[in-house]
């Protein structure tokens, strides 16, 4: 009977063991995805090719270093500059592959990185640019990085019907081969492309292997330049990067970087604190940022980057009077501290429309009059253009009622959030404000009008939030955003001083003169109030405290910039 | 029993017929360009344009002639491809059905047996203390939603490892990437990584089955047989294990072939809870992306295997209860 017992336990312990086995069983996970792309790029080049700088020798004396991100997004294209496959994620892990010419830092400034140096004005008008690359900057196949690499870039960017993320510049710009490393470009006179700097600083992919620009590199073709190549790629899981023998820099610090696709974003504070992964980068959340705070061994650091928020005004159905009773009655560091603090006790009220907190050239325009809340002021600014308190405190004027209708992309909780806080603040003052959003994305079309037939007109809105992108040099988008007549101005502001100044930055080949031509633009439109701007968006970086030189960099170029630049201690 | 076999293979026929057509049609419905559609339309020409990408994708075709072609195409082995990568569905279903059925088998086999000699135990010591413990727990966890057990086992396994002083349970992915080990190394990175999803499915499925268990074990323990085999004088374990045990297993054959489609939601829910590249992301991604040809092929898939199941645990039973194949 013992025996019986001893051997039904034993047929139960091994039907459980094989239950483990049975499930442990399966396609090991590192081959599962077919295609499973390793890259056959040689770890040393071919006998043929000869790299003009060797790299240099890896530390043989320290531990194999590995580092692994959790990124949200996954790679969809090798080619990150291809208008459907442009994503955040693609350039995060590109840039560290393949060559810019130049790189934008954490504060907003430009530097060389596969050119010699920034680009070279030729002559000032006609505008003419030269760009040179780095005589040591080769692809890992031996085949140097060259001019070709550059008209292939610009031949597929070159007009707005290519697939290419980013063609503005490129369209009305010739270009002229100089030599094998040095390309100019050139434009019509009196039409300068004033961000003429920051041509070429997508990672542009090789020209030599002959691959179609759109579809060539949804698999790694096993050539780089850049500090990594891909060593492994398993579509769906993760991609390795190790170091690349032909880069002609210093670095990299780390023998492995290995980016895992985490698609959940609650996954990754677990993955964090478990130390399955090593960085992670989420779209911030309050609780998210509240969660890796309390976590031991690991940093965190909110950058405000250059996305910021701000309410727009129809100016066609809001007048100036009521524009400014709002900026007045409005109480922006209450809406900071409500929305911002939870990420960060530095947010501030932005106080610029062109230039974002942090860059070199921002400057806080704001008057003094709508520096602080004045609720009085803002009554009194409503009277003294005929409008008279109701009896339930609304203004009204020759029978209308002051009541305006506010938009912003549904389903937003921090945008809502904000349309609340505006609506009661705006209310107090004697302003009646609707909610009247739409799901989404959708706001869009009303806002700005739509190419559908029929066509709908721009401006079916009073009082609208959302955000603009503004970026290293904003001349020519706040032109766009600002000037009387353009499509992305969709409260159809028009300020004829504004214009001027505008126009003239646009054309302002000097950076300093341009920004303060642009800096007197914001200042008038603090008079003229096409919106008010409020906050910039943040990001969120958080990395085990055994990394060292992380820098997020709230410009495109985002986390791994300077990715060849890191160390594990 | 060849002739329950057959009887029993033949109605499955119609079912995976039905299984087809309700896939088909879930999806169907669901405009694959409707992202294209507005655009195009907006464009100069753009009608034409919608009409070509129509033709070309068969949607100006008539809805059951575009069932009958795509069963042709599955009958073929072809179940189209997808429109968010241009990989045949076939090979995604290939890559992840095995990743999925490591959770399914694990989660399976764990819950029935554990919850059988929970269900037997808490039958056989009814109203005492370990009954009235097991059955909280049972109503606890049956009553938490999967993806919130999971964020509190990720919690819970973490919490260990840092009191062990090492990482012993993961919480994303099927195994940790470029995993350089030994045989055992890569067993016990592989058991890390299963153990957490595979216990919030058990957890939810043990509740159930030893539930059932324990009922079906009581229906057995009063019937008459029962009564005359402990009046014979048959001591108490051999009337458990030999008499009762046996039959009141036969309910949980069936049970475990119909809580079969419960158990494929709960691992789509775990599997992203986890980030495990299964059926479950799969289903989501393909719902996110809008990829039609992938939403009906999982839904085949997913309906072929439940239908395979449930014959299965027909043809069992069989096996087990010669009253069942003689009606």
């Amino acid at each position: 009977m013992q025996f019986k017992a001893r051997k039904r336990t034993a047929w139960l312990s091994t039907l459980l063991c094989l239950a483990f086995i049975a499930a442990g069983c399966g396609n090991d996970s590192s081959n599962r995805s077919s295609p499973t792309t390793t890259s056959d790029n040689p770890a040393t080049p071919q006998a043929t090719s000869t790299p003009t700088t060797a790299a240099p020798e890896p530390d043989q004396d320290r531990d194999p270093t590995a580092v692994v991100i959790g990124l949200e997004q996954e790679i969809t294209n090798f080619n990150n500059l291809t208008s459907g496959d442009n994503l955040l994620a693609g350039r995060q892990i590109t840039r560290a592959i393949y060559p810019t010419c130049t790189r934008t830092r954490p504060d907003f400034t430009f530097e060389p990185y596969f050119c010699e140096q920034l680009p070279t004005v030729i002559n000032e008008d006609p505008l003419v640019v030269e760009y040179k690359l780095r005589a040591d900057a080769t692809w890992s196949d031996g085949t140097p990085v060259s001019s070709d690499d550059l008209v292939f870039y610009y031949e597929n960017c070159n007009d707005a019907e290519d697939d290419c993320a980013a063609t503005a510049g490129f369209d009305s710009a010739e270009l002229e081969v100089v030599d094998s490393k040095t390309v100019r470009l050139s434009w019509a006179e009196g039409k300068p492309f004033v961000e003429y700097i920051t041509l070429f600083s997508g990672p542009f992919p090789p020209a030599h292997l002959g691959r179609d620009w759109s579809d060539g590199f949804r698999e790694d073709p096993g050539v780089v330049a850049g500090a990594f190549r891909v060593d492994e790629y398993n579509p769906g899981s993760d991609l390795t990067l190790v170091p690349n023998p032909t880069w002609f820099g210093e670095g990299p610090h780390i023998d492995e970087v290995t980016f895992r696709f985490i698609s959940d974003v609650s996954n990754l504070p677990f993955a964090l604190q478990n130390g399955e992964v090593d960085v992670i980068y989420p779209q911030p959340q309050v609780d998210l940022v509240d969660q890796i705070a309390a976590l031991d061994g690991v940093s965190s650091t909110v950058t405000f980057g250059p996305a910021w928020e701000h309410i727009t005004f129809n100016t066609t159905t809001v007048p100036l009077a009521v524009r400014r009773a709002i900026a007045l009655a409005l109480d922006r560091s209450f809406i900071v501290a409500a929305l911002m603090h939870p990420f960060s006790p530095n947010a501030q009220p932005l106080g610029n429309r062109i230039f974002v907190n942090g860059q070199p050239k921002y400057l806080d325009n704001t008057p003094t009059e709508f520096s602080t809340r004045d609720v009085d002021a803002a009554k009194a600014t409503l009277e003294e253009a005929g409008w008279a308190a109701g009896s339930d405190g609304i203004y009204n004027r020759d029978g209308n009622r002051l009541s305006l209708r506010i938009r912003t992309t549904g389903g937003n909780p921090r945008r809502e959030q904000f349309q609340q806080l505006v609506q009661n603040q705006l209310g107090e003052a004697g302003i009646e404000v609707t909610i009247d959003n739409l799901p989404g994305g959708e706001i869009f079309a009303p806002v700005f009008g739509n190419d559908n037939d029929p066509p709908g007109p721009p401006g079916d809105f009073d009082l609208v939030i959302f955000a603009w992108v503004g970026g290293p040099l904003p001349a020519s988008s706040s032109l766009q955003v600002f000037g009387t007549g353009s499509d992305s101005n969709p409260g159809a502001y028009v300020d004829d001083q504004v214009n001027d100044l505008l126009n003239r930055a646009s054309v302002t080949l000097d950076f300093d003169r341009q920004a303060d031509l642009l800096n007197q633009a914001d200042v008038l439109m603090w008079d003229t109030l096409p919106n008010v701007p409020v906050y910039q968006l943040p990001f969120f970086l958080a990395y085990n405290n055994a990394l060292s030189n992380l820098q997020d960099n709230p410009t495109l170029e985002s986390f791994t910039w300077n990715l060849e630049d890191w160390r594990v201690s | 029993m060849l002739a329950y076999a057959t009887r029993k293979l033949l109605i499955s026929v119609p079912v995976l017929f039905l299984a087809t057509l309700v896939a088909f049609l879930l999806v169907a419905t669901v405009d694959p360009i409707a992202e294209q559609r507005v655009f195009l339309l907006s464009q100069p020409g753009g009608a034409e344009q919608v009409a070509r990408l129509e033709a070309s994708l068969g949607l100006d075709k008539p809805l059951l002639e575009r069932y009958g072609i795509w069963l042709g195409e599955l009958l073929r082995g072809d179940l189209g491809t997808s429109t968010e990568n241009g990989r045949a569905v076939t090979s995604l279903l290939a890559e992840a059905i095995p990743v999925t059925m490591r959770l399914v088998v694990a989660a399976t086999v764990f819950s029935v047996v554990f919850g059988v000699a929970v269900g037997v135990l808490s039958a056989v010591r009814k109203y005492t203390l370990f009954d009235n413990t097991t059955t909280f727990f049972a109503f606890l966890f049956f009553a938490m939603p999967v993806f919130w057990l999971g964020a509190v086992l990720k919690d819970l396994g973490i919490r260990f490892n840092d009191w062990w002083g090492r990482r012993i349970f993961f919480t994303i992915g099927e195994q940790s990437p470029r995993l350089d080990a030994d045989f055992w190394g890569t067993w016990a990175d592989r058991i890390g990584h299963i153990f957490l999803p595979a216990l919030t499915l058990i957890l939810i499925q043990l509740a159930a089955t030893s539930r059932f268990q324990r009922s079906a074990m009581l229906d057995v323990l009063e019937s008459d047989y029962i009564r005359t085999a402990r009046a014979k004088g048959v001591p108490q374990r051999k009337v458990i294990t030999r008499h009762a045990l046996r039959n009141a297993l036969l309910p949980i054959v069936s049970y475990t072939g119909l809580t079969f489609g419960t158990l494929i939601g709960g691992t789509v829910v775990t599997e992203v809870v986890f980030n495990w590249q299964g059926m479950g992301q799969l289903f989501l991604d393909s719902l996110l992306d809008g990829d039609v040809a992938v939403t009906q092929g999982w839904l085949l898939a997913v309906g072929v295997s439940v239908v395979l199941v449930n014959l299965c645990t027909d043809l069992l039973y069989g096996l087990l209860d010669p009253r069942v194949r003689y009606d």
